[in-house]
């Protein structure tokens, strides 16, 4: 799926990417002026030209234009359509002309903005990677923030102040910070994924949920083999879920992997940072999934799954065992799910790997072409404040929410078991959060009215003990650091995804993991471990 | 008096321009582009005012561990693609311009170009619902005829032909047109010819219209030849997972990967003019030995 959009929107640049390259030949002149590392210098004068108030709505005096750039996720109506954004260009004064690609062309998209010198004025909504970041921000194309977050972020400010570990994450090694996250303060959503298992079937195969990785079989095999759905045919699937990335990170955990490095299949140990990806535990979990995969309890089309096609599988209700967010996604069938206590692994292990730190990455970024970076900042603010918080979430009371006599918010019910799906109903008409990264400081108070009617909140329970102590995001580092990284990560990262589904399907076999680790270690994975050691001793 | 010439014929000067300007903006203009390949692109200093970075990121791609299967696959599927892309539609012309009866011409000739028209993402949709492991239609075959179901889509050595066959299935009919056209042009009393000296409706095939198709046969081959290594692109990508990536990794995938989605311009660059290079060197090789044993060249 992730590639329909894409192939179309590129179709065009397929021949040749000098091509691409030569467009931003024309802006050369005043990409040079731009160049250096600081915002304009007459920063504030011109901002004082475009009216920026220190305090109070709206933001400026007389009404200005931004451009922004965001993704459209799949839940998502037009961004100039959502009540969200109308009633904050009333509030603020500030209109804003939105450029908002397909989830899945956002990236090349943004790229071919920048490569092309056609920036927009701020970025929206983890657009960008941490390298991407560093790469542009070490190049003047985004510009620092820290100069306006004294007195033009009020509420961000306080947070960095409550929280200096924020601080910390989003600085980068040249003392700039060059975004601002998204920052949710509250475990339950941070939580990626749930180890939901169809207890239906379960009580009807006569057994309890599994603790260990051996009891997991037995009920996986029991919902291969005694017809759990009760109509006679054999299409239930035991384990399935997004992809082969997701469905593994299901399993990691009960051989003592996680990812508490986003993105980097590590785990920190002693303090250093350990690329789990040549190691023996590793090589035990590949040969369980493999054991999985052979007796058919692993989705066969894991490899090749698509997002809709899960969801399809999900609302038929044949799929027993998948680690999932939102029991909503399974429609009609998402009473029979519920979360376990994760199981634990042949050698004591037992870690649930879902779970991010909470802090966001590049949610939002002003370009060195907005003329009025103090005006855009308070701009930003405002979701750090819990008025502006609960406009992402909750949007507008009365129209999609009530407060209850004790304070608390509650989503008309309506929307919340709307036909089309709860998120797909908010991120059409009303707000940009569904898909994530949204800008701003969320806590329970905005996150638990979405879950309502859902045993979400209690799911946590089950999952809480058993989480990573700390997961870190992608680090930020030196440009040639960050060069280096990215490369050894990309080219280590497509190898080893290769050669697990080698593993896994039997292509490979294990008696070769010898010099699948020799490989690893010639393409430099303890580079990239120490590189990633450095960073975190730095945090 | 040279310059009356020109006034004289200006018109036609006056529709050349337009093709020029074409090549000009579209073709010429941006190889000035090209240059990031041997420099670091930095995007604030721009094409011009980046740093020269030398071979550099030659060396890193012919360094790349899996340069050669990358590769080597580019040239398999290409060589495997024209292979069989090549030789069907002239098969198919041929045979096309044997039926005698129009209409029933006219349907084979429409029926079997219509999917040119469907788009890559279309094709490719299809081809993964019918080998789909769960009910897909292939499978349903296998297993009518008591074989286990295959899951085509992860299995690497079915990849290229998958890719191969697809192709041929969407383009037999456009592909063939052109050869129909030729086999018009051949001289009606060459046949009539043959056909008072006895010759079999085999025999014709073979020595009057196969030799009158050679020359067109030769110029498209050469033209084929000289994008070896440009291969669909969009269908590749979409058909690939991580399980068949050993087979279906190409340069243009590569490029893709490393320029457009992580930005990395100066070194997707480099691998591209390489591409190219790589091309052009076909091509020029194919074509002088077009010359050297055919009459047919493109110069």
């Amino acid at each position: 799926m992730r590639g329909y959009l894409k192939t179309v929107t590129f179709a065009a640049l397929s021949c040749s990417l000098a091509l691409a390259a030569g467009c931003s030949s024309g802006s050369d002149g005043d990409a040079q002026s731009g160049s250096g590392n600081q915002a304009p210098s007459g920063g504030s004068q011109q901002a004082a030209a475009g009216g920026v108030k220190a305090g109070g709505f709206p933001i400026v005096d007389r009404p200005i234009t931004l451009k922004a750039f965001s993704r459209k996720d799949p839940q998502h109506g037009e961004y100039k359509d959502m009540l969200l954004w109308k009633d904050y260009e009333q509030k603020s004064g500030i209109h804003i002309e939105w450029d908002t690609p397909n989830l899945d062309s956002a990236t090349e998209r943004i790229n071919l903005l920048f490569s092309t010198q056609d920036l927009p004025d701020f970025i929206l909504k983890n657009s960008l990677t941490s390298s991407q970041i560093m790469q542009y921000g070490s190049q003047g194309l985004i510009i620092p923030l820290e100069k306006y977050i004294d007195q033009y972020a009020p509420h961000f400010k306080s947070l960095l102040d409550k929280r200096p570990d924020i601080k910390q994450q989003i600085t980068a090694p040249d003392g700039h910070i060059y975004f601002l996250p998204s920052v949710m303060d509250y475990l339950p959503s941070n939580v990626g994924r749930y180890p939901l298992i169809n207890t239906k079937w379960l009580s009807k195969v006569g057994m309890q949920a599994p603790t260990t990785s051996d009891e997991l079989l037995k009920v996986l095999t029991a919902f291969k083999t005694q017809d759990p759905s009760g109509n006679g045919e054999n299409e239930e699937i035991p384990y399935s879920a997004h992809n082969i990335n997701l469905a593994f990170q299901g399993i990691e955990g009960m051989f003592g992997l996680s990812e508490q490095i986003a993105n980097f299949h590590t785990v920190i140990e002693d303090g250093k940072a350990n690329v789990w990806l040549d190691d023996d535990r590793y090589k035990k979990a590949l040969e369980f999934f493999k054991q999985l995969y052979d007796q058919k309890l692993v989705d066969q089309e894991i490899f090749t799954q698509t997002d809709k096609m899960y969801f399809g599988k999900l609302a038929d209700g044949i799929i027993g065992y998948t680690p999932l967010y939102q029991p909503r996604n399974a429609g009609k069938y998402a009473n029979d799910y519920d979360a376990i206590v994760p199981p634990k692994g042949p050698d004591g292990d037992q870690v649930w790997a879902y779970l991010s730190n909470g802090v966001g990455v590049g949610n939002f970024m002003i370009t060195k072409n907005d003329k009025y970076p103090e005006a855009t900042v308070r701009w930003a603010d405002y979701f750090f404040s819990d008025e502006g918080a609960t406009a992402v979430y909750e949007v507008k009371e009365g129209e999609v929410y009530t407060v209850a006599a004790d304070g608390t918010y509650h989503i008309n019910e309506d929307l919340l078991n709307s036909d089309s799906g709860f998120e797909n109903v908010m991120g059409a008409k009303y707000t940009y959060y569904p898909g994530g990264g949204a800008l701003g400081l969320f806590t329970e108070k905005q996150m638990l009215p979405t879950m309502e009617g859902t045993p979400m909140p209690t799911y946590i329970k089950k999952v809480q003990d058993y989480l990573p102590k700390t997961v870190y995001n992608a680090p930020l580092l030196e440009a040639d650091k960050q060069d280096k990284l990215t490369d050894l990560s990309n080219d280590i990262g497509k190898y080893a995804d290769e050669m697990r589904a080698k593993f896994i399907l039997g292509k490979v076999s294990f008696d070769d993991w010898d010099s699948y680790v020799k490989q690893l270690d010639k393409m430099g994975i303890h580079d990239m471990e120490n590189i990633l050691s450095d960073a975190v001793a730095q945090k | 008096m040279k310059w009356r010439e020109y006034t004289k014929n200006y018109e036609l000067y006056l529709m050349m321009a337009l093709p020029l300007a074409y090549y000009a903006i579209f073709k010429y203009w941006p190889m000035y582009g090209v240059q990031i390949a041997f420099k670091n692109f930095n995007m604030a200093q721009g094409i011009w005012g980046s740093p020269w970075a030398g071979l550099k990121y030659f060396d890193k791609f012919f360094s790349y561990y899996n340069f050669g299967a990358i590769l080597g696959n580019t040239i398999w599927i290409s060589l495997y693609a024209i292979a069989v892309g090549f030789f069907f539609p002239i098969v198919l012309a041929l045979l096309l311009d044997e039926i005698r009866n129009l209409h029933f011409k006219k349907l084979i000739q429409n029926v079997t170009y219509v999917p040119h028209f469907l788009s890559g993402v279309v094709v490719v949709g299809m081809l993964i619902n019918f080998t789909s492991i769960r009910g897909g239609l292939f499978n349903k075959i296998i297993e009518l005829f008591g074989g286990h179901p295959v899951n085509f889509m992860i299995e690497s050595q079915y990849f290229k032909t998958m890719y191969v066959f697809s192709d041929l299935w969407q383009n037999m009919g456009w592909s063939a047109i052109i050869y129909l056209a030729a086999l018009t042009g051949i001289s009606p009393e060459l046949n009539e010819a043959a056909v008072v000296d006895g010759a079999s409706r085999f025999k014709r095939i073979l020595h009057v219209k196969i030799p009158g198709l050679l020359p067109t046969i030769m110029i498209l081959l050469i033209l084929r030849v000289g994008h070896l290594f440009n291969i669909g692109f969009e269908r590749i990508l979409l058909m690939q997972n991580d399980a068949n990536l050993s087979a279906s990794d190409v340069i243009q995938t590569y490029i893709y990967r490393t320029g457009i989605l992580q930005g990395d311009f100066s070194y997707s660059t480099a691998v591209s003019v390489f591409n190219s290079l790589a091309n052009f060197i076909i091509l020029i090789a194919a074509n002088y030995l077009a010359r050297k044993t055919s009459d047919s060249s493109l110069w």
